[in-house]
């Protein structure tokens, strides 16, 4: 409709905004909001992201505004220059309208943030958010937004979006630059994006990469390989990607990696180092939060000398997962959550229900694709008994975004959609 | 193979052994000591033993975005 002329562009960033602030009042995603600015806009002359408002996790950078990183509000200091990425989109035409909440300083598998008001999940009251990009997951699902950034160290993109029924593209590590995106363990962070179907992923990234980085990915019908672990894994869960992995002609099928382990390990060295470089004066203050010592406190004792392995090692690593699952196949499929996705109370550390086992369980599958620095994208492709999302978990060669999008075209589900059109699974 | 080729993993980088390492190092901060002397005191405290060698046939000179570049053509 804006290509067309029938809708203008301040007509419907008006009408965006307007939806945001409805959706903020039920599922309480914002920090801090900003009205449309149209300096600058020309009508005629429309980019790729023009009259689409988005709204993003409050660990970027914007012009004068450094962020609260789900600590507090932000802070205005003039000078400050936005993000790289943030610019890009709005070079595209984007218009930046809020800051979202998070995990504090990102250190967190859940939306849980004592500092905030806790965001809901628009599927589910009881249900959790996945962290640390809580307050993306929840404004896309909730059609505040139609997309938002995000980061992702071990998770932080794919366990929301596998939470709410979205789409979570975990880049390629160095795809997207970080400059202006506050660190928490370099050498893992990537920039990522949640939406709700591949066709919105898509447009966004094309408008955060530069020409020629993606790599060109073919229409045909991709060769899958299917990891679907034979321990550790729901029954429903095992059942939904099996069904799945039939259904998708896989051509191999493996029900072990014996890498995960290790390269498990070797991601869990490197985010507690650099995380503890990244937190080091508030560690040795005792003043950072109970998040970040969760996460950095073992980096200060880790011998340097294993971090500098675990590093070293990185290419190697990668170069022998490259060439035993993606050499001759184009995708590798597995889970992103070995269990349904848990209600709030069971993740949420200190309450009565809390068990440990199903929050550790949300980043299972997820820090050793970081340690890869491959690109891997969460789709939801089922509906539990409760009418949550089942998701899985594409991976795919460095720079083959495009191939992972393609792929969750021809397999997402709807999720708006009556159960009944569904593929619909009792778990 | 030269020493610089293998790679030796914890036997156990379980969060909750780090974490009783790393809690150690915060209280012997707090009542003064260098965190060298912290450090040290925490390894002493959870035994950290190395565990299974990794042994590699490759050089480790390749950089991991060099290698990233090169393993995205099919």
């Amino acid at each position: 409709m804006l290509l067309r002329g029938e809708v203008s562009c301040s007509d419907a960033l008006a009408a965006q905004h307007h939806q945001f602030a409805s959706g903020n009042q039920k599922f309480h995603t914002a920090i801090t909001t900003w009205p449309v600015s149209l300096d600058g806009y020309n009508e005629n002359s429309l980019g790729r992201l023009s009259g689409i408002a988005l709204a993003h996790k409050d660990i970027f950078n914007t012009s004068g505004r450094i962020p609260g990183l789900g600590h507090d509000e932000g802070q205005a200091v003039p000078g400050t220059p936005i993000a790289v990425v943030l610019k890009r989109l709005a070079s595209h035409g984007a218009a930046n309208i809020a800051a979202l909440t998070m995990a504090e300083y990102a250190c967190g598998a859940t939306g849980y943030n004592p500092n905030f008001e806790s965001c809901i999940n628009p599927l589910h009251p009881d249900a959790a958010v996945g962290g640390s990009s809580s307050g993306s997951a929840v404004a896309v699902a909730g059609q505040m937004v139609y997309a938002s950034l995000g980061t992702d160290t071990v998770g932080s993109v794919r366990i929301p979006a596998a939470t709410c029924g979205l789409h979570g593209l975990k880049t390629t590590h160095g795809l997207i630059p970080l400059d202006g995106v506050y660190p928490l363990a370099p050498s893992l962070d990537s920039v990522g994006l949640l939406t709700r179907n591949a066709f919105d992923a898509e447009q966004v990234l094309h408008a955060c990469v530069l020409p020629g980085q993606l790599r060109e990915t073919s229409h045909s019908p991709f060769r899958v390989k299917a990891w679907i672990p034979e321990t550790g894994l729901h029954r429903g869960i095992e059942r939904a990607l099996s069904d799945f992995s039939n259904r998708q002609s896989c051509i191999e099928r493996l029900g072990t990696m014996p890498e995960h382990a290790v390269l498990t390990q070797l991601a869990e060295i490197v985010l507690h180092v650099e995380a503890a470089r990244t937190h080091r004066a508030a560690l040795l203050d005792c003043t950072a939060s109970a998040g970040v010592e969760t996460v950095a406190l073992a980096g200060l004792v880790i011998p340097a000398q294993w971090y500098e392995a675990a590093l070293a090692i990185r290419p190697h690593h990668l170069r022998t997962f490259v060439q035993k699952h993606l050499e001759k196949h184009d995708i590798l499929m597995m889970p992103a959550l070995p269990e349904p996705i848990p209600d709030a109370s069971k993740v949420t550390t200190g309450d009565a229900a809390f068990d440990v086992k199903k929050l550790l369980g949300l980043h299972r599958y997820m820090g050793f694709i970081n340690y890869l620095g491959l690109p891997s994208l969460v789709v939801p492709i089922a509906l539990d008994a409760r009418g949550l999302p089942v998701s899985v978990q594409l991976v795919a060669r460095p720079f083959h975004e495009l191939r992972l999008l393609n792929m969750a075209q021809k397999i997402a589900l709807p999720m708006r959609e009556q159960a009944g059109f569904l593929h619909s699974l009792s778990i | 193979m030269s020493p610089a080729n293998r790679l030796t993993l914890p036997a156990d980088t379980q969060l909750a052994t780090w974490q009783s390492a790393a809690l150690a190092v915060l209280g012997a901060r707090k009542i003064g000591a260098t965190l060298p002397e912290a450090q040290r005191l925490a390894r002493t405290l959870v035994r950290l033993q190395p565990g299974a060698a990794l042994a590699l046939d490759h050089p480790l000179s390749e950089s991991f975005e060099e290698a990233l570049q090169m393993l995205s053509h099919d």
